[in-house]
């Protein structure tokens, strides 16, 4: 009765399934080594932050305690500028190093002082920074101190309300559209700045793919408008917000970047709280 | 970074400046083993953010001469540490010879970064640990900052102490005849204070 019924139904109906199934595990439950496998790969796809799921170019940093305390103290609003500065920087650094690590490389070949021969790699040679002025500026000193005498363009855009930005200024290198571009700003809010500098990028050809945005943080909203404007631009970030506030500022924020690290903020007019001299931070 | 430090032909001033880089880059991910505390901090913009809190106390320890060359990533990544010093002897293939060493006083309530960039047979990694030890530090307060370890310095250190942590950027091949580093970057010693001819 098996071979009459139960057989032809399974070579007719189950058997040729098969050819939709993305994994087959031979051996059924049995094979603990595949599904151990598979079950490390469902973890892993499940600690990935969600917006990288979403979108393939958005790279986060690996967070560290270190890093995550950096954050806490440059995001505090009672640091000190001589503090912020310091860590800023250190974080800056990192970004930009996990940045560079994303541009295309050769194999090489060299012999070491023993003899031996080590297979390495070789750095692209074509490089250069962008930076947004004012803000990614700070950024300038972290990829000079990567790689040596990087030519660095600069773009100013002015921030009116929350929309249309204006493009006020750009001197950019010549032969930029055979380089590869880093784009430096440290707050990705709603995009838009973020937009208008790529466009001008793209108009003076330099190739979508080669552009790499890195910035410190990134609101969801943000990376959304720019990832799906150009979805090839890879954008490195060291930790995604939880969103916009009604005054398109990112929350939770860091503040005003380039006030707190050019030190021109003014804690009566900006920013809700105060400091006093006791070092005491409250609510107006 | 690998392959222009351990390419024979690069001249001393590249060498410096991708040791420092790969130095730095091997330093923030140590300093990144180190214990913290939660804490909650507001933001410029009103919100709060829950954080983490840096561990207080900490020292680097370097073991002259080419330790030395990653104390100035150590104090640029935290400000004012305070940094002692141990001087190792290598005399052959055995037998390391301790013989300076200055540390802070209260080393043994810190945590030790201990920072020595290559890795070879392990001895000179040991003698240090061991003086370490003496003076009380505890084995899973010390972190172990090199460039390059062979695997047998790894075997070497772990064995003797399981607790302690050990951070490396890459795992050579193994040693040579004399001991040395495959492939290896020199002397690195010389190699970075341009003592080499």
């Amino acid at each position: 009765q098996y071979s009459k019924f139960v057989k032809t139904a399974f070579e007719d109906f189950i058997l040729p399934t098969k050819k939709y199934a993305d994994i087959i595990i031979p051996r059924g439950a049995d094979n603990s080594v595949a599904i151990d496998l598979i079950v490390q790969h469902i973890r892993t796809k499940l600690g990935q932050n969600d917006l990288c799921k979403i979108h393939p170019n958005l790279y986060v940093i690996q967070t560290t305690y270190q890093i995550r305390g950096m954050h806490t103290i440059i995001r505090d609003a009672a640091t000190t500028t001589h503090d912020f500065i310091f860590y800023a920087d250190r974080l800056i650094r990192l970004v930009v190093e996990h940045g560079l690590g994303h541009l295309p490389f050769r194999e090489k070949q060299v012999i070491t002082p023993t003899g031996s021969v080590y297979t390495g790699v070789d750095f692209s040679k074509s490089l250069c920074g962008i930076s947004v002025i004012r803000s990614g500026e700070s950024m300038e000193n972290a990829l000079r101190a990567c790689c040596k005498g990087i030519k660095i363009g600069k773009i100013l855009i002015h921030r009116e309300g929350d929309d249309g930005k204006q493009l006020i200024y750009h001197n950019l290198p010549k032969d930029i559209a055979k380089r590869h571009v880093l784009l430096l700003d440290p707050i990705l809010g709603t995009g838009n700045s973020a937009v208008q500098a790529i466009s001008l990028l793209l108009e003076k050809r330099v190739q979508e793919a080669n552009i790499i945005f890195l910035n410190l943080i990134s609101a969801p909203q943000g990376v959304h408008v720019v990832s799906k404007r150009f979805p090839r631009v890879k954008i490195v970030t060291s930790e995604i917000e939880l969103g916009l506030n009604d005054d398109f500022r990112v929350i939770p924020g860091m503040g005003e970047f380039g006030d707190r690290y050019f030190g021109t903020d003014d804690y009566q007019s900006s920013t809700p709280f105060f400091a006093d001299d006791k070092n005491r931070v409250g609510l107006l | 970074m690998h392959t222009l430090i351990r390419d024979r032909d690069i001249t001393t001033p590249d060498f410096v400046f991708y040791s420092d880089r790969l130095i730095r880059l091997v330093v923030e991910h140590g300093l990144g083993h180190l214990p913290f505390t939660e804490k909650q901090i507001i933001t410029p913009t009103g919100s709060v953010y829950t954080g983490v809190d840096f561990c207080k106390k900490l020292c680097g320890v370097s073991i002259v001469r080419s330790g030395e060359s990653m104390e100035n990533a150590l104090r640029a990544c935290c400000k004012g540490i305070k940094i002692g010093k141990i001087l190792i002897h290598r005399v052959g293939d055995n037998g390391q010879q301790l013989i300076y060493h200055k540390l802070p006083m209260d080393i043994d309530e810190r945590h030790v970064l201990l920072l020595d960039p290559v890795l070879g047979t392990g001895n000179s990694a040991n003698q240090a640990i061991d003086l370490l030890r003496r003076k009380g530090v505890a084995e899973e307060r010390i972190i172990f900052l090199t460039l390059i370890s062979a695997p047998e310095g790894i075997q070497c250190v772990c064995t003797r102490f399981p607790k302690l942590k050990l951070v490396t950027s890459e795992i050579d091949t193994g040693l040579s005849e004399e001991f040395r580093v495959i492939p290896g970057l020199g002397e690195y010693g010389d190699r970075y204070f341009g003592t080499d001819n």
